[in-house]
């Protein structure tokens, strides 16, 4: 059989777009018609085809093999590639290139042979060899960037692996081998890196994961987080909990919620796919309306060990975000400047049928706030044995452990940025940062915990046939402490928690793959038929412990706590699916896909049974017609509509009460009403689009209309409160509308030798409507408005120099970004210098400064209003003379006139994500086959509109989830801008 | 091809066996209530429902009749100003909320004992929870200007006194049949409580006189059992960083520095660093609840003795009333001087009197939730207490919620409260 890289590549001829038109160019064409109709004779056929032998070749003696070499460089620049794929077609032998670009193939059988090698983002290139017996036989390969890659393989919401050209969706890949920046976490690499991807970072709560939004908000109380899958299997996409305890008052535990996404080290992530929709992710069902983000990690391949050492330095730094006046509101005395540093090594090879790439990382680190602390290790073995011709297996082991030290921030008054902010009206009535600084006292301490383990079988039992499943385990734990001393200002006699999560994901995943018609010249109809099923169990844990009155000062446990609390809970949700799916491909250019899933789940009503979700999804490769002249350059036209669902909470389908221990004894108290019809919404998405290729492979441009209903909606529907039950009920009676295009365009601007400018743009715009709330009532979501709309009290003259006009309830817009603007560029020389940036601008929504408006109300005074308080000091209003203050600043400046909706501010920006430095050091690291340095300046500039005064427009409000709809401003620092070094070394 | 077919039914098979019917701990489902082991613990959930109501409405009810005032950091010290800053969301989600779900939870609790047991009218378990829902009906008359049971449309607020009353007379039935003597006197005290509400003075007067001086009913509270089992009133001012009311500026900064009167006694917190402000509101402290688990008083025989007071000022002896007022703080000791405390100067003038009465009901059942029902009562009868300004009509009773009107099919959204019409809530 084929290795597991090798079931990547296409076994029919090897040939780009523009050779595939050259040889079918004087072939007719079928009808739309008979390719329906073959469609549908298709689906009927029957499943008793020939069977095909095995493609694998038998193993020869030593003394008839040799051996084949050499190095894959890219067309134009010349420079090394990394990372390709080089196999001798129908052999199943193959290996990927090295840092320098180097590859050696033993063991091949004497005689003549295809070399192919392949690239993400490159055009497949197929050489002839003849080699005698024993003989070591040099073939270079240069590749040319494929501005579309039709035949590139995608997996992610597919059934199985399939070529893009078949791909009725949109895809986007990130190939590592292109990510020069060192990356700290996998936030930052997903930051900017496709159309319609927002990811907005935590601010300055140290260690606070991001929320990542595909095309905006599909779902109003539920997550919002794409599903994550890591080499096939599913993981939390939501945060791990945040470090409070139910034992004491929420706000004063830690504000940062981490992902389990972080956990992940960039360095051993090869590529990673992203679909963004439900027409896209139908297979996965009942939680994929948010889109999926699958994560491929390194493998390893045969040959000689191949080590490669990182070593990252970088220094954070926290950017002015407050006034000229007070250019960081106070924070000074409590910001530093902070060192971290993450350091790797991995290996990776093969010995036999057995391959392996191992890895390990340590990062340490300081945050800008006095007592963010962080250090990380994180290990990976992936290990690929060919069992039998026919059988491949993978296991994928990894294991993280991050332990953090939290300075407190957030809306808390225990916290210094909320206690500076508000100085001097904070718990201890001063600006002094020295009685402040007692605060730091408190200490927020957390461990994350994560082992993620997958062994994967992939049979073919014959060349029609593929089967894949794969079981794992993801296992992510917290530990987390909080600790107030004895005599601590706010809490005298000195408290602690010591909280214990536990989340074990198991996951089973099978599908099977069938080739009922094959059409190895391309001209006719092939077709296959995919079928899986899959299922998932999450059971998590949590036991929570608090205690208050120390005995002394030292350290202690909860035992010697002068009372104490503990608190549990379990939960356990199972999911099952299957799917079947059927693609025709007429002529190897138009492809029509159908299927559709049927999921079952634990937290749907007793009375709702399973759920079904259809797709259909075609592609059209219309540049390989006959009738396309080659100079119109490649083109493929697709269109896809699926759907997709996203499940209610474990609990919110039954009717419950709680049980709490009330003076030692037993009590119950109504909690949740139930609702034995409860189900999954249920997001419809239609999507058109091209991708296109033009002058050569230079100009790529990648444009997507999509258009998503959700159904069925999930609003948390508020009971009255005489019936007993507090709590609202989730019901399915809302229905909104989310539609945008997206658009990239990504060119080679020059290309001459030695000499490479590349340019790159993209475009999304989103615009989301409520259509119906049922008899919901939520202020932020309201029928024939975006979701969620800012709205409140407007000033109608806000320039003027006069008394305020006020709209008492405007209708601001909407809190997320309706278009997103990103830039890219490049510039690579023959000697291997590169210098890249990177840009994003969003707009068109606006947010909430909660910082300033409680500044304002509770006696500071915001920073934007600083220009004002010179004309009317806050404590003169509004005696002084108010003729040179403007009417919103009079409305929304001082206390005695401030009304919701003063701070509803548009947040329009653009920053300059990253500016990176690439310079080859090879002849300076004395024994490495290659080492570079790298320079990068992330988050150092940032533009927003005049209106937007202090804080930053991309910052998670405080204690939110991951998960939370909303963006706006708390009281925590912006996130910090970051200078780094990074050296690369392989030898 | 036979194995692939065999596959796809193979996986077929597994799905169609999957048990997606996952129990999960923790949360209890309804019907496992009825289960005559788990009757103790609706009768605590009665309790908790009710303390942590109350304390609420003692906090809320306080800060709007001035027994004590927001310290300015957390909500807006505007409140006390203007009545427009208690806003709707806030008397939902903080007040009405938690006050009518302890009257749905206690009369939940008496109509599944009805349904279930068998001795319902000689249980125990069935006095507690008549005794619960008649103080959370109290609790609700006090504090609300309407009336509004399981989802129906709006009623006057005597409507909580009545169901009280009723709820106090059956509890009294059974507790006699018991001999328990303390239910006894709950149940006479809590009637006596409403009905001068009902203006059955001749009523009231009777039960009260029947509860002993020593008799208390406290709602309880928890320090060791987590944030919802405080006594708030003490976490929220004295021990917390949030020190959300003070009692500066008020009647009682001045009376207990006059008097030493222990009922309103305040203090300063030792562990506080003086702040830059020359008079940090949220540092006095009040004294009175002292603890995490510092209850709260329900009813007293020294509230009866308060009512016996009102009953003579009704009846015309005000000579009756002050010496009844005299009585109770002779039995006080003053902190200042360990004396007891100085009488109400003796007389005959019925407007003085009723002014002591005000002043000594205030101190005695100071930040109880007692004092907008009182307000309201008196202002009714067109005799305003000296202490409070009620020109603010916020003071005597807190509107139906939004969170109320807004999902109640027998509730006109934009209902106008009939006392205080300028929350319309819109």
């Amino acid at each position: 059989m084929s290795t597991d890289f090798e079931t990547s590549f296409d076994d029919g001829a090897a040939s780009t777009g523009a050779s595939r038109r050259s040889a079918r160019r004087s072939r007719g064409r079928l009808t739309t018609l008979a390719m329906v109709g073959a469609l549908l004779w298709m689906g009927s056929a029957s499943l008793e085809a020939t069977e095909l032998p095995s493609p694998s070749v038998p193993p020869a003696p030593d003394s008839e093999v040799g051996t084949i070499s050499g190095e894959v460089r890219a067309a134009g620049s010349g420079q090394p590639l990394v990372s390709v794929q080089v196999a001798v077609i129908g052999s199943g032998i193959g290996t990927i290139t090295g840092p320098d670009g180097g590859f050696v193939l033993e063991n091949i059988p004497a005689g003549e042979h295809v070399l192919r090698a392949q690239l993400l983002g490159y055009r497949t290139v197929q050489e002839s060899v003849h080699l005698e017996a024993g003989q070591n036989v040099t073939v270079d390969l240069t590749l040319s960037e494929s501005a579309i890659g039709l035949d590139e393989i995608v997996v992610t919401g597919t059934a199985g692996q399939a070529r893009r050209r078949e791909v009725g969706n949109q895809i986007t890949q990130i190939n590592m081998a292109e990510v020069q920046e060192p990356v700290a976490s996998m936030d930052q690499l997903l930051q900017g890196r496709s159309t319609g991807m927002t990811v907005t970072s935590h601010g300055g709560a140290f260690g606070g994961g991001a929320a990542i939004r595909l095309r905006g908000n599909v779902s109003l109380s539920m997550s919002n987080q794409p599903l994550i899958f890591i080499d096939g299997v599913r993981q939390s996409a939501e945060g791990y909990p945040v470090n409070n305890t139910e034992g004491d008052f929420p706000h004063y535990g830690s504000s940062s919620q981490m992902s389990p996404l972080n956990e992940i080290h960039p360095g051993d992530i090869e590529r990673i796919e992203i679909v963004k929709g439900a027409a896209a992710t139908t297979l996965y069902g009942s939680e994929a309306s948010a889109g999926v983000i699958q994560i491929f990690t390194r493998q390893g391949a045969s040959g000689s060990p191949q080590w490669t050492f990182q070593s990252d330095h970088g220094v954070d730094w926290v950017r002015p975000f407050g006034s000229s006046q007070r250019p960081y509101v106070g924070m000074e005395p409590f910001l530093r400047n902070a060192y971290g540093t993450q350091n790797s090594l991995s290996a990776s090879g093969g010995l036999g049928a057995a391959n392996y790439y191992l890895s390990g990382v340590y990062e340490v680190g300081d945050g800008v706030l006095p007592n963010d602390h962080q250090d990380r290790v994180g290990l990976r073995a992936n290990l690929s044995l060919e069992a039998r011709s026919d059988l491949l297996l993978q296991l994928h082991t990894a294991y993280s452990r991050h332990a953090l030290d939290i300075t407190h921030t957030g809306n808390s008054a225990m916290a210094i940025p909320f206690s500076v902010f508000r100085a001097p009206n904070n718990a201890f009535g001063t600006t002094d940062p020295e009685v402040i600084r007692e605060l730091t006292d408190a200490k927020i301490w957390q461990d994350n915990d994560r082992f993620l383990t997958s062994l994967t079988a992939v049979w073919e039992p014959n060349s029609r046939t593929t089967q894949r499943a794969t079981v794992g385990l993801d296992r992510s734990a917290f530990h987390g402490r909080q600790h107030r001393p004895l005599g601590f200002n706010n809490d005298p006699q000195g408290s602690m928690s010591d909280t214990r999560w536990e989340s074990r994901t198991i996951t089973l995943d099978y599908t099977g793959n069938y080739t009922l018609l094959q059409d190895p010249s391309g001209e006719a109809v092939a077709s296959t038929l995919s079928w899986g099923l899959q299922g998932t169990s999450t059971e998590e844990s949590k036991l929570d412990g608090f205690g208050r009155g120390f005995p002394g000062p030292g350290r202690h446990t909860l035992s010697n706590m002068a009372s104490g609390l503990l608190f549990s809970s379990e939960q356990r949700r199972v999911s099952g699916g299957f799917f079947g799916q059927s693609m025709v491909a007429f002529r190897d250019r138009v492809f029509v896909t159908a299927g559709a899933r049927v999921d079952g789940h634990s937290v749907f009503g007793e009375n709702l049974g399973l759920q079904t979700y259809p797709k259909l999804s075609a592609s059209w490769v219309i540049s390989d017609e006959a009738l396309w002249p080659e100079s119109w350059g490649d083109v493929k036209l697709r269109a896809a509509y699926g759907l997709a669902g996203r499940a209610p909470g474990a609990f919110d389908a039954v009717q419950t009460w709680t049980a709490h221990s009330f003076g030692g004894a037993a009590s119950f108290i109504p909690e949740n009403v139930g609702n034995p019809e409860l189900g999954p919404e249920k997001t419809r998405e239609t999507e058109v689009g091209f991708d296109g290729s033009w002058l050569n492979g230079r100009l790529a441009v990648d444009f997507t209309f999509y258009h998503q209903d959700t159904r069925d909606a999930l609003f948390a529907i508020a009971q009255p409160p005489t019936q007993g039950f507090l709590s609202s009920q989730l019901e399915n009676v809302g229905a909104l509308s989310n539609r945008g295009l997206e658009l990239s365009v990504d060119g080679r601007v020059m290309e001459q030798p030695g000499f490479t400018w590349n340019l790159g743009a993209n475009l999304s715009t989103n615009r989301s409507e409520v259509l119906d709330i049922g008899t919901a009532t939520v202020s932020s979501i309201v029928e024939g408005h975006p979701a969620p709309v800012m709205r409140g009290a407007y000033v109608r003259n806000a320039d003027a120099f006069e008394d305020p006009d006020i709209d008492p309830d405007h209708f601001y817009g909407p809190n997320a970004p309706t278009r997103i603007v990103g830039l890219n560029t490049s510039l690579d020389f023959r000697n291997g210098v590169s210098l890249s940036a990177r840009g994003e601008y969003q707009g068109g929504h606006y947010i909430r400064d909660g910082t300033s408006h409680n500044m304002v109300n509770r006696g500071a005074g915001a920073p934007g209003c600083d220009d004002a308080y010179e004309h009317v000091p806050y404590s003169d209003y509004p005696q002084g003379d108010l003729s040179q203050v403007t009417a919103l600043d009079r409305a929304r400046c001082y206390r005695e006139s401030l009304l919701n909706g003063m701070w509803n501010i548009p947040a329009d920006f653009f920053k300059v994500r990253e500016i990176t430095l690439h310079v080859p050091a090879t002849r300076v690291v004395p024994g490495a086959r290659t080492a570079s340095l790298t320079f990068s300046l992330r988050n150092a500039f940032r533009w927003t509109n005049d209106d937007f005064p202090s804080f930053d427009p991309e910052m998670i409000p405080s204690r939110d989830s991951l998960s939370s709809l909303f963006v706006g401003i708390t009281e925590h620092v912006p996130d910090p801008a970051r200078v780094a070094v990074s050296l690369r070394v392989t030898f | 091809m036979r194995r692939i077919r065999f596959t796809v039914f193979g996986a077929l098979l597994v799905l169609a066996a999957c048990d997606f019917d996952v129990s999960n701990p923790g949360p209890i489902e309804a019907d496992a209530l009825n289960d005559p082991a788990a009757f103790e613990g609706l009768v605590r959930g009665m309790s908790q429902a009710t303390s942590f109501a109350l304390w609420r409405l003692a906090f809320v009810g306080g800060e709007v009749s001035r027994e004590l005032i927001e310290a300015g950091r957390f909500f807006s010290p505007k409140l006390p100003v203007v009545p427009g800053q208690l806003t709707q969301e806030s008397i939902g989600s903080r007040y009405w909320n938690p006050a009518v779900r302890a009257r749905w939870v206690a009369e939940d609790g008496v109509r599944r004992f009805r349904e279930l047991l068998d001795d319902f009218d000689s249980s125990p378990l069935a006095v507690r929870a008549l005794l619960h829902a008649g103080f959370a009906n109290r609790m609700l008359g006090e504090n609300f200007c309407e009336a509004v049971i399981d989802s129906g449309p709006a009623e006057p607020n005597e409507v909580y006194f009545e169901r009280a009353e009723g709820q106090f007379t059956e509890a009294l039935r059974i507790a006699e049949t018991l001999g328990d003597s303390e239910a006894v006197h709950a149940a006479r005290a809590g009637r006596a409580g409403v009905r001068i509400y009902l203006d059955d003075w001749p009523g009231a007067a009777d039960d009260a006189a029947s509860v002993p001086d020593g008799f208390v009913r406290e709602a309880e509270y928890y320090g060791d059992q987590g944030l919802d089992q405080y006594n708030n009133l003490y976490w929220s001012n004295a021990n917390s960083p949030f020190r959300t009311y003070s009692i500066a500026e008020t009647f009682y900064e001045s009376y207990y520095e006059e008097t030493g009167d222990p009922r309103a006694a305040w203090g300063t917190d030792p562990n506080q660093p003086v702040g830059e402000l020359a008079h940090v509101r949220w540092l006095f402290t009040v004294n009175k609840h002292n603890d995490f688990d510092a209850p709260i008083n329900v009813a007293s025989g020294r509230e009866m003795r308060l009512i016996e007071a009102e009953a003579q000022l009704r009846r015309g002896d005000a000579a009756a009333a002050v010496n009844i007022l005299n009585d109770l703080r002779h039995t006080v000791v003053s902190d200042h001087d360990g004396a007891p405390l100085a009488p109400w100067p003796e007389t005959a003038d019925l407007e003085k009197a009723w002014e002591y009465l005000k002043l000594e009901r205030g101190i005695e059942l100071w930040i109880e939730g007692r004092r907008m029902g009182d307000l309201r009562r008196w202002t009714a009868d067109g005799s305003l207490g000296e202490t409070v300004d009620v020109s603010d009509r916020i003071r005597l009773c807190l509107p139906i919620a939004d969170s109320e009107k807004d999902t109640n099919p027998n509730l006109d959204p934009n209902h106008q409260d009939p006392i205080n019409p300028a929350y319309t809530g819109r």
